[in-house]
């Protein structure tokens, strides 16, 4: 009973999915309904993070600087970017 | 201090400066300077809702595969595997960094740039198994997709075209991580496989590990090979100077025989 109760419960849950197809877009439809960020222009402002490794060489960060503004685009340096594994302790013992 | 407080510390302010360019009304993209290693302290901290209701432009490689994966699957928005701020940014790179980022229609069919002597290619192309396949593009950093997997943040590749890449590792090692996704059933069902170009992935010095005196190509023979979908190695993808960037989770077809991987969708809009 609990087996076939199951099965019609699935069952109209597969009906119901196969009949709301025709209402997903195509690009939902290709992409897994993944959500889409804007494109960049022009002007537009980009975060720098270091979420892995630090960067805390001041000309490593002017060569960052160079490639964002190559770009026409604007930069914000996230405020621990530049901060080496070391600041942590000071930051801390602060 | 031990060991462990600095790891939480760091993992705090990595992850403030995260949240905080997601959450900024004035920053309209983020970028990750720099991989090297880290991103996977931070996976089980961050905020997939704060970044899903402010979806921005997220790029970066290499150790940053991690948050690809975690974002792409627990936020559902599109990342763009490519070139960071500290990259060589050759005419090429740039040249598909504008495609990917800045124009809204899909970037169509990438292939190696053209080469300046054609009998000794600086990146060769060549296909394992020849053939169509279309998907989802996913992939990445290889070591971080084998670190990553077990936890909820691992990759999913069923029906996908899966892009793998990696740098200095040897043929012992690519093997090991590549028989770690074979034993996990990563390769079960997925639609296409990308191996991309691996600088630096000979035999180096003899360890004790290193019993395999294979080649790399012949590893990725051994395992990609016996796979039954079409699979081509040498892309240009992650740690080269020529680099695509690459919109993770849309549509995109493979063409192993050609050597072409079209990407069919635009990852912005």
């Amino acid at each position: 009973m609990d087996d076939r109760r199951t099965f019609l419960a699935s069952f109209s849950i597969g009906m119901a999915s196969m009949l709301a197809i025709p209402r997903l877009s195509l690009a939902a439809a290709a992409s897994d309904a993944l959500l889409h960020p804007k494109a960049l222009r022009a002007g537009d402002t980009v975060g720098l993070i270091t979420p892995a490794t630090y960067v805390s060489d001041p000309d490593r960060i002017a060569l960052a600087e160079r490639t964002i503004r190559h770009f026409g685009l604007r930069m914000k340096m996230g405020k621990n970017a530049g901060k080496r594994m070391g600041d942590y302790f000071d930051h801390r013992a602060s | 201090m031990p060991v462990s407080e600095w790891v939480i510390i760091s993992i705090t302010e990595r992850l403030d400066d995260l949240h905080a360019m997601f959450s900024d009304n004035e920053v309209d993209a983020v970028f990750a300077i720099r991989g090297g290693y880290g991103s996977m302290h931070i996976l089980d901290r961050i905020d997939y809702d704060l970044i899903r209701r402010n979806p921005k432009i997220f790029l970066g490689y290499s150790d940053i595969t991690a948050m690809h994966l975690a974002i792409n699957k627990h936020s559902k928005l599109v990342t763009f595997h490519g070139p960071i701020s500290l990259s060589r940014f050759t005419d090429y790179t740039q040249k598909y960094l504008r495609k990917a980022l800045f124009e809204t229609q899909p970037i169509g069919a990438v292939t190696n740039p053209p080469e300046s002597n054609e009998l000794r290619p600086a990146h060769p192309l060549r296909t394992i198994r020849s053939g169509v396949a279309s998907g989802q593009l996913i992939g990445g950093n290889l070591t971080l997709i084998s670190n990553t997997m077990g936890t909820p943040y691992e990759i999913e590749t069923r029906g996908k075209i899966l892009f793998l890449e990696d740098v200095d590792e040897e043929p012992y090692s690519i093997d090991r991580m590549l028989t770690h996704l074979r034993l996990a059933g990563k390769f079960d069902g997925v639609a296409g496989v990308i191996f991309g170009e691996c600088q630096d992935c000979r035999p180096k010095d003899y360890k004790p590990s290193s019993t395999i005196p294979y080649s790399l190509g012949e590893v990725l023979d051994n395992i990609l090979g016996n796979l039954k979908v079409p699979v081509l190695y040498g892309l240009t993808i992650g740690h080269t100077d020529d680099q695509l960037t690459l919109p993770l989770g849309v549509a995109a077809t493979l063409d192993a025989t050609k050597g072409t991987l079209e990407i069919k969708e635009a990852g912005v809009n």
